[in-house]
């Protein structure tokens, strides 16, 4: 049954090739290597923002601490986009690991975009310094390790990647609609609907494709 | 009292309009006399670059920018998403960082779509990459 939700929102999200996943306790996941990445690493800054209180930061980060997350984004999009394009191959470890590092500045700018308010003072830090940063890109590498190598087994990497993916996804939409709407309840209700029909639309589509 | 730039009400001890975000550091009534004293003169200095960063960003240039991010999805949202922390970070001007915010969102928005749709559009075959292959 759990195998079936995980399965649901997997294929809502990714392609699912049985041969770019990883595999835990014999089971494959429910999304490919770089999708594991990205959604676990996400989802544990998620989880690190929620017990240090940075969930409603809205400072925006110093010029030093967005380099450095723009350098965690470039060889995920390198990878990404030379093996789309068909120019080389990439492997499963290359996946999760670029994965890894392009999944935690995702967190920190829907954070930021959500919370910023041009006309207030934002003085509520999100990221405090570059050691935070290095400090939680430290704690994240270490769980995508044990991930990798199946010492969390299946389950706990399968809920942080569910985890990631209702966070990131609910964020992006919640963003745009309380921009749009200028109202956060509504917003909120109309990001889970949106996220749950879009869920359905792409299952649907492709158990007609099969 | 009332800001300068936009007329809403302001506290004697505001340092920065709640509305706009104008910093009304010059006092005009200085500004005009022939000031002397160094101290004076380098908040004036100051005051007068304030004045110039309040004058924002023009609109060819904003039109660029997000056009940029949403052509070159790669490395356009990169350069977005610095350029956009760089304007969000901006003390003076209110127009600076509310564009920042703008391409802060466009470049996020264009970036995760991208990751979605490349996994998607393998998932969906020949017909969804003619349609989502562009990212």
């Amino acid at each position: 049954m759990i195998d079936k939700v995980f399965s649901f929102f997997g294929k809502a999200f990714c392609h699912t090739i049985a041969e770019r996943s990883l595999v835990a306790d014999g089971i494959t996941f429910s999304v490919c290597a770089r999708c594991s990445g990205i959604y676990i690493s996400a989802a544990i800054v998620f989880i690190y923002f929620l017990i240090r209180k940075r969930l409603k930061g809205n400072k925006p980060p110093s010029i030093l601490s967005t380099v450095l997350l723009a350098i965690m984004l470039l060889p995920f999009m390198l990878d990404g986009l030379t093996s789309y394009m068909g120019l080389r191959e990439s492997n499963n470890l290359l996946r999760f690991v670029t994965g890894i590092l392009g999944g935690l500045p995702l967190p920190v700018f829907l954070t930021l975009i959500t919370n910023f308010d041009p006309k207030g003072e934002n003085t509520k830090p999100i990221i405090k310094n570059v050691f935070e940063l290095i400090f939680i890109l430290c704690f994240v590498s270490f769980l995508g390790y044990l991930c990798y190598n199946n010492l969390l087994g299946y389950f706990i990497p399968q809920v942080l990647i569910l985890l990631g993916i209702l966070s990131i996804y609910i964020s992006l939409l919640y963003m745009v609609y309380s921009i749009v709407l200028k109202k956060k309840k509504i917003a909120i209700k109309l990001s889970f609907i949106t996220f749950f029909v879009y869920c359905i639309i792409v299952n649907f589509l492709r158990i007609m494709m099969r | 009292m009332y800001c300068p730039n936009c007329h809403a009400p302001m506290s004697e001890t505001d340092t920065r309009c709640k509305n706009c975000g104008y910093m009304p550091v010059i006092d005009a009534e200085v500004v005009n006399e022939e000031v002397h004293d160094e101290p004076i003169r380098k908040t004036i200095n100051k005051g007068m670059e304030t004045m110039e960063n309040q004058e924002g960003l023009k609109t060819i240039f904003k039109v660029l920018l997000i056009l940029m991010v949403i052509i070159f999805p790669i490395f356009g949202s990169l350069v977005g998403i610095f350029i956009a922390t760089h304007f969000m970070n901006d003390p003076y001007s209110y127009e600076k960082r509310a564009f920042g915010r703008t391409l802060l969102t466009v470049s996020i928005i264009v970036l995760i779509l991208g990751i979605l749709f490349c996994c998607i559009s393998k998932a969906f075959g020949f017909l969804s990459y003619l349609l989502f292959g562009i990212f």
